[in-house]
């Protein structure tokens, strides 16, 4: 039986749990292992990128948790490490896996079937990787444009281009127009 | 949010729950922070030196440190070096002191004093500032760059550094557009820290950048800037 704990509750939860690093990972490696893996959209990858961002965090873990939002921090952490992690390795900006070449189908309700969310997904991985992260970032975090120019290092204007390029190129992917 | 978004979101939220568990993550993490020690401390027991391997740029969050959003450029003939050792304060001739929180340092003698990510409003990026967190001047953000010449005090809690304390390297943006330009492009930067103290220093060539750094007096830890 899943059990649900109410947003607020959830969030005191972590908030006991920011004073002890291991606590702490308990309760957001999840969180940070899914948005690694929206990242790289590889699972050795993404542990690869938290477990580097966590080990970097852990020496200093006493001065982070006393930070305004730890979360925030360390989410920063393993963007950084991703971004580093695909430099370092000098992965050019290639497509990774052609988009399923399924039909779209429609769901009940007009909801998207997993068939279609897969495909977005695949095509969501071939973005460049300056372009995959403003999506991931603005539609998988949630994030606002300013959020995620200060996360990045980026301006505002450019997370914008490249949130809007990144649209037009999944739309164009699953052969859908702009509307 | 339109439609195609809402799609968007549903498809990431969906693949995410793809992702590996975090059985062992602390564990990994810990063994990796160890493994890093070792290799940043080299062979001499009980060394340990705070750093950070991955050259992922210097972020700071929640503090008044500029941040270094954009790339480095690595100087292919430096070695990674320590912390500067506390050595007998030495002012060179035309520099000028400058302290903070038990910290002694000499600048050169035609920095002045103000914020540096303000240099735009009646000043040039290559002209040295001094700056504290109290430091008076406008509020303004100035870009193209971020932060002109001179040398920071700050805390150190909230940063994330990419090298180690006392490393000197060279700023470049790789030409990106998107890139926030921190500071002078080509530029040299410096760092000094402890657990609860930040320098930076940035300026035009590396021999100023490690002279003041060099000439570094720094009280025994204990101070809390701000806190």
């Amino acid at each position: 039986m899943e059990v649900v704990v109410p947003r607020s509750e959830g969030r005191a939860m972590v908030d006991r749990a920011v004073g002890d690093f291991d606590s702490w990972v308990a309760a957001r490696g999840p969180a940070l292992l899914r948005l690694a893996y929206t990242l790289t959209g590889n699972r050795a990858d993404a542990e690869d990128v938290v477990q580097d961002a966590l080990s970097r965090a852990l020496p200093r873990w006493s001065r982070i948790s006393s930070v305004e939002d730890p979360d925030a921090y360390v989410r920063r952490m393993v963007v950084n490490a991703h971004t580093s992690w695909w430099r370092k390795f000098r992965r050019r900006e290639q497509p990774v896996a052609e988009p399923a070449p399924t039909g779209e189908v429609a769901g009940p309700g007009g909801g998207v079937l997993p068939d279609e969310r897969r495909r977005i997904w695949l095509a969501c991985q071939t973005l460049p990787e300056s372009q995959r992260t403003a999506v991931v970032l603005r539609y998988y975090e949630q994030l606002e444009y300013a959020e995620i120019a200060a996360l990045t290092g980026v301006r505002e204007g450019s997370v914008r281009s490249r949130v809007s390029r990144g649209l037009v190129t999944l739309r164009a992917e699953l052969g859908e127009r702009d509307r | 949010m339109t439609d195609f978004e809402r799609r968007v979101t549903e498809a990431l939220e969906s693949g995410a729950e793809q992702a590996p568990d975090a059985t062992g993550l602390v564990v990994a993490a810990r063994r990796r922070a160890r493994l890093r020690r070792r290799v940043r401390g080299g062979v001499v027991a009980g060394l340990v030196v705070v750093a950070v391997a991955a050259p992922v740029g210097v972020v700071a969050l929640g503090g008044d440190s500029p941040s270094d959003g954009g790339q480095v450029a690595e100087d292919p003939t430096t070695s990674e070096p320590s912390a500067p050792e506390p050595s007998p304060f030495e002012v060179p001739a035309g520099w000028q002191v400058e302290r903070w929180h038990g910290i002694q340092v000499a600048v050169p003698g035609d920095w002045g004093q103000g914020t540096r990510s303000s240099w735009c409003a009646g000043g040039r990026a290559d002209q040295g500032r001094v700056e504290q967190p109290d430091s008076s001047g406008v509020s303004i953000a100035c870009m193209d760059p971020a932060y002109s010449f001179g040398l920071s005090f700050g805390s150190s809690v909230g940063f994330d550094a990419a090298y180690s304390s006392g490393h000197v390297w060279r700023y470049a943006t790789d030409g990106d557009p998107d890139v926030v330009v921190q500071y002078v492009p080509g530029s040299w930067l410096g760092f000094w820290y402890d657990d609860t103290r930040l320098v930076q220093v940035n300026a035009d060539d590396r021999e100023t950048v490690q002279q003041v750094l060099d000439s570094m007096s720094v009280d025994e830890p204990g101070l809390v800037p701000g806190g």
